[in-house]
């Protein structure tokens, strides 16, 4: 036995945000066209959620209604036999000539709920309770499908939850869900899905299984989450690149494209964080604040990004070029001789030039030094994505707004900060645990159990963070 | 509700046992190949394009679960042949390798037995020791290893020295991405679960197996060419323990039909060399000839032929029930991808687009009764905080707020049946709210009823401007022009104003439509004058400009714009800060008064600026300044009543840094801004004051283009004026294209 397909037509007045409840619910940013105008769904379109390969929920979007004063006006008018009840009413209407003209908009919505098992009532939760709203409820009523009123835009300052749900329980409407499209609550949509169980025992299992879907869906895509913010700062952790300490040009560039490279990394993060959490697609691209066409605004190296998050810089008075860079010099085989950060941008100058006894000796020994990021960049590298990755586990699919990360850094505190940046120093030094491919043909990626073991348990760490409510 | 027909879209913990519906029919190579397909992915920025696959693999087998789906997508991906090759390799090299190390294992094995027979005398002590006791610590050593090692690679020492050296060759034979990728899969492979433990075992076991087979060649060879005498001699070990040892060791060799040496052949071992040399008999020599090859057998090489077996069934099975990770980030983006691609959006038949909008110009009726007051409805509007009707300075006729069916019919028929005909009809409806047909429809009939002008006003725009910013505002208004169209109203009759923040202009407005005419704006120019005025305050700045000096400016522009000053007067001071005029301010209530009308000022500004920390700090110094001037032209006695400048500087400061955000700069925390804040400041106000009387969504129209594309230079002392002389240049620009040609 198979799950039976619950077919669900979304239904209410015009700009309500129908097509972005459903955008919501499929996790969808590309279906149908969302706008602040009225009137912006003149046909109806359906999509299915399958969970494993088997449909289980259908739904349609629908033109709003936007006339039904004048339709229940009509539908009376049909009440010419008085034993007609309101499906008859409903029936005539669509079989009328109005149906096909004045009425089009309205017919398409009313004929889809006929097809349905049950529908959704969307309701702007902003807007003051109308006659037009009651006597859509009650033209929807005539359709004897099961209905429920979906208060949109509940977050919202100016919502008026009250008056909704008092005006609906006088219209025997209880099985209320406040679900708001932009917003996205964990438990919104699981009350959505009881709600529509209470009045649908039929698809009851249908519906638990789509909420024991999302949940589990839900905790995959945090682990994910964690797991490539994990991934990524191992791996810009464990890099460092080796240069000439006594050429001045080398190292200036190599600072560059040790920087490059780690932007780089950091900005593949970010692009799997939105393709985890479904906004990864083409046409979806917020403007943002923090973000611009997907990057973050504030560059990873500048002493802003750091100020920003409250973050000092780690060892010293590492300035200008080498903002969020440190030095290791190394001794042969890599045995170092620890972080010498401050040297600044002139590394080279500085170990050449040093007036340091057997200098000589240093210099044949220290021919290069090994040049990393700091602990204020791995501090700021989870700061930052944190702070994302909980954007977008809060976020709507329907959200046309740019990704505000509202409290910069409220996804960890400083000393949980501290406290990753400092696990992660056990990846400093091991270039091979490093993803970071250097050059067109780097040496292969070998996984390290040790490696993998660190990446582990700072997922770990990071997934309660992602996930902590505001 | 069967458990196998709904399995949900997860990876199965991998601690327990993986769900049987998983994967049906997907091979561990199958999956090895998508891990190194997803490896491949992690290392490009790209994706690789298999939006056709996804599509095809749907089709082939709806059923598919997610791993299915991805091992399926792995084999036809237009890389998956070079990786397959890549994997091939990876494998051709670690068998290589580990046949290497056989090889030499099966060397050494055979030195180290050779090692143990020199001068036809063999050592019974390097035999047992040499030969039997590393390896059989080597295996405890496994067998702590397989016991409390850690997940991954590891069990067998050897095993680990082999993998690495097959890892170290690895990485040195290739570099295309695609090797790259099958030896990162490899290894992840390895490093998830047992495999890996099992796998190094296997190599392990094979390595000393092969080691032992060396030995027994050796020895074999050995004891057929030559004759040995054994012996052992010892400092330690008494007689008896001796004897002990031995014939414990026999018990095994023994019991599979071996020949041991007795008790006395035993003791013959302890004698020297010159003393035994004699009574060596050939059956002596068999006896431990024979107990030394069978031990070797016995102990060394089948326990590590049955453990290599078993290591080799182990890895099989670790290998079958190996499951791809769907919580890692590459496969959880793949699912999701996935998901898209399978997401049919589909249209049902027989919808006819586009039907709908049926205008409702329909004719009207030939009003000849004479002309009245005229009407004003609210329709679909909250009573406004002003009261209803709005009060415009002379009798209108009530018609109430209307909402719903019974309400319209109420207001039809009073239309229909009063005596006079209103001399003109003004509806009142929600900015706010979308327009929709309904609205349009009641319209329509109201206007159907009567001959005289019918206008739309929409108010609530400060309400709206709460939640959307001023672009959309204005589409809100141009989709109610077009409602008004089609109710019948002609595009100019309708008019933003909101009733309930009626202002001396907005009134006048309204007063005009009640007569039945457009209303026409005339305000008099006064930007010229205002600029001059700035232009002279500015000179007379140095550096930072206090705020005591920047509400000189406000006020002095405000005295040019006296002629308007109860319109704006009431856009810029709370009503509240005034109330208190002639008492003492409370400098808490005065800092919400600021904070409102500069929150007032920057929700006017149009998007392009709002972006801008410059002009939100621009516009909150136009509004709390505004608001501050607009009190003490209303009463110059509230001046000396002011709380002290430094109070009010804190207060605007806190205001400039909410409205400008981060970007701000330190110094507006204090009492004065800086010279540009403080410029672009008096210019927004300037503007906003020759703009009084307009509809908000004109307002931000001409604010946008006037200041939208200003060069993000700084204007300084220098180039005040010309700065300023641009300013006016795109006003200009601005309000002709706003009036339209």
């Amino acid at each position: 036995m198979t799950l039976p397909l619950l077919k669900v037509a979304v239904v209410g007045h015009t700009n309500v945000g129908k097509t972005s409840l459903l955008r919501t619910l499929l996790r969808d940013t590309t279906f149908g066209e969302i706008s602040d105008r009225p009137g912006t769904t003149r046909a109806v379109c359906g999509a299915t959620i399958e969970v494993n390969a088997h449909p289980l929920l259908q739904l349609f979007d629908t033109p709003g209604l936007e006339d039904s004063i004048g339709l229940l006006e009509e539908l009376e008018a049909h009440r010419a036999d008085h034993r007609a009840d309101g499906l008859d009413l409903v029936d005539s209407f669509l079989d009328g000539t109005l149906a096909g003209a004045r009425f089009a908009q309205e017919a398409k919505t009313l004929r889809q709920v006929l097809d349905c098992d049950a529908a959704l009532y969307v309701i702007d939760a902003r807007e003051q309770v109308l006659a037009k709203y009651r006597d859509e409820l009650r033209i929807l009523g005539y359709c004897a499908k099961p209905v429920v009123p979906v208060l949109n835009f509940v977050a919202s300052e100016e919502a008026i939850i009250e008056d909704w749900r008092d005006q609906l329980a006088r219209v025997s409407m209880h099985a209320v869900a406040e679900f708001d499209t932009v917003v996205l609550e964990s438990q919104g949509e699981t009350r959505l899905y009881e709600k529509m169980q209470s009045l649908l025992d039929r698809f009851r299992p249908t519906l638990e299984a789509l909420i024991v879907h999302r949940r589990e869906e839900r905790n995959l895509c945090s682990r994910a989450s964690a797991r490539s913010i994990s991934e990524m700062l191992v791996d810009v952790a464990a890099f460092s690149m080796s240069v000439d300490a006594r050429d001045q040009d080398a190292t200036t560039a190599a600072i560059e494209s040790l920087r490059n490279l780690v932007r780089g990394r950091e900005q593949r993060c970010i692009q799997e964080l939105l393709e985890l959490h479904r906004f990864g697609s083409d046409e979806y691209q917020p403007l943002d604040l923090p973000i611009e066409a997907g990057r973050w605004s504030v560059d990873l190296f500048s002493p802003e990004a750091l100020q920003t998050y409250g973050i000092g810089g780690g060892g010293g008075a590492a300035a200008g070029a080498m903002v969020g860079l440190t030095v290791d010099v190394v001794f042969f085989a890599g045995l170092s001789l620890g972080a010498a950060t401050a040297i600044g941008a002139a590394i080279g100058a500085a170990i050449g030039a040093g007036r340091l006894p057997g200098r000589k000796l240093l210099e044949k020994v220290t021919r290069r030094v090994d040049l990393r990021v700091e602990d204020s960049t791995c501090q700021l590298l989870i700061a930052r994505e944190i702070d994302l990755a909980r954007a977008l586990f809060n976020r709507g699919h329907a959200s046309v707004d740019p990704i505000r990360v509202a409290d910069r850094a409220a996804g960890s505190a400083p000393s949980e900060r501290k406290a990753l940046a400092r696990s992660l120093r056990r990846a400093a030094g091991k270039r091979r645990w490093s993803r970071i491919a250097e050059g067109p043909s780097p040496a292969p990626f070998v996984p390290d159990p040790a490696r993998e073991r660190l990446a582990d348990r700072i997922a770990e760490e990071l997934e309660p963070l992602i996930r902590r409510e505001s | 509700m069967t458990e196998s027909v709904y399995h949900p879209h997860m990876a199965p913990p991998q601690e327990s046992a993986p769900a049987l519906a998983h994967g049906r029919g997907v091979r561990f190579s199958d999956r090895l190949l998508a891990e190194a397909v997803r490896a491949y992915e992690s290392s490009t920025a790209e994706p690789l394009d298999d939006r056709a696959v996804l599509v095809a693999i749907r089709a082939d087998d709806p059923t598919a679960d997610p791993e299915q789906r991805i091992a399926l997508r792995a084999a036809r991906v237009e890389i998956a042949d070079d990786i397959t090759d890549a994997l091939g390799q990876v494998r051709t090299v670690a068998g290589w390798t580990v046949f290497g190390a056989t090889i030499l294992a099966l060397i050494a094995g055979g030195i180290a037995a050779r090692s143990a027979l020199q001068d036809q005398t063999a050592n019974v002590f390097g035999l047992v020791a040499g030969l039997l006791g590393v390896q059989t610590i080597m295996l405890g050593i496994w067998i702590v290893l397989m016991v409390v090692g850690r997940r991954g690679i590891g069990g067998g020492l050897l095993g680990v020295v082999v993998l690495n050296a097959a890892r170290w060759l690895l990485r040195r034979i290739g570099r295309g991405r695609a090797h790259v990728a099958a030896v990162e899969a490899a290894g992840v492979v390895a490093g998830r679960g047992v495999i890996g433990k099992w796998f190094v075992s296997t190599v392990s076991h094979m390595v000393w197996a092969s080691a032992n087979v060396g030995m027994l060649i050796v020895l074999a060879a050995s004891f057929i060419g030559e004759g040995y005498r054994f012996r052992w001699d010892s400092t330690w070990l008494s007689e008896p323990a001796y004897e002990r040892l031995i014939e414990t060791i026999s018990i095994i060799p023994q019991s599979v039909g071996f020949q041991t040496p007795n008790a006395e052949q035993i003791a013959m071992s302890r004698r020297s060399h010159t003393e035994a040399a004699g009574e060596w008999s050939q059956r002596s020599r068999r006896a431990w000839s024979w107990l030394f090859f069978g031990s070797i057998l016995m102990y060394g090489l089948v326990p590590r032929t049955v453990l290599l077996l078993l290591s080799a069934a182990m890895r099989r099975r670790a290998q079958a029930a190996y499951r791809l990770d769907l919580a890692h980030p590459g496969f959880a983006r793949l699912c999701a991808r996935m998901e898209a691609a399978g997401r049919s959006s589909h249209e049902p038949a027989s919808h006819d687009k586009g039907a709908g909008l049926a205008p409702h110009d329909l004719p009207r009726r030939d009003d000849t009764r004479p002309i009245g007051p005229p009407a004003f409805i609210g329709l679909e509007i909250r009573s406004p905080r002003t009261g209803w009707p709005p009060d415009i300075g002379r009798a209108v006729t009530d018609l109430g707020l209307v909402d719903g069916r019974d309400d319209r019919d109420r207001v039809v028929g009073a239309l229909r049946g009063g005596e006079s005909q209103p001399s003109a009809l003004v509806v009142v409806c929600p900015l706010p709210a979308s327009p929709d047909r309904g609205i349009a429809r009641a319209i329509a009939d109201f206007r159907r009823e009567i001959g005289s002008p019918v206008f739309v006003v929409l108010t609530g725009g400060a309400e709206l401007a709460k939640r959307a910013p001023a672009d959309m505002i204005a589409r809100r208004v141009e989709d109610w022009r077009a409602l008004a169209v089609q109710s019948g109203v002609p595009s100019g009759h309708l008019l933003e104003i909101d009733i309930d923040h009626l202002t001396h202009g907005t009134r006048a407005m309204l007063a005009a439509v009640a007569e039945g005419r457009v209303p026409e704006r005339t305000a008099e120019r006064r930007l010229e004058a205002a600029f001059s005025v700035i232009g002279e305050h500015a000179e007379r700045w140095t550096g930072l400009v206090t705020i005591e000096e920047q509400f000189a400016l406000h006020r002095a522009i405000g005295e040019k714009y006296e002629h308007t000053r109860t319109e704006w007067l009431k856009s810029f001071s709370g009503s509240s800060l005034r109330v208190a005029a002639g008492g003492v301010f409370d400098s808490d209530r005065v800092k919400d008064c600021l904070m409102e009308a500069a929150d007032r000022v920057t929700r006017l500004l149009p998007d392009a600026l709002r972006i801008n920390p410059r002009w939100m700090a621009a516009g909150a110094v136009a509004g709390a300044l505004g608001c501050l001037s607009a009190t003490v032209l209303i009463s110059p006695v509230a001046i000396g009543a002011l709380p002290a400048w430094s109070v009010l500087g804190g207060a605007i400061g806190a205001v400039v840094r909410r409205a400008s955000g981060s970007a701000s700069k330190p110094e507006s925390a204090t009492d004065h801004v800086s010279f540009e804040d403080a410029l672009r400041g008096a210019t927004l106000f300037t503007l906003l004051l020759e703009l009084q009387g307009r509809e908000q969504a004109s307002i931000s129209r001409v604010l946008e283009w006037t200041l939208g594309e200003m060069d993000d230079d700084a204007p300084t002392l220098e180039t005040t004026r010309s700065w300023l002389d641009d300013v006016r240049h795109r006003f200009d620009l601005a309000l002709a294209a706003e009036h339209g040609p």
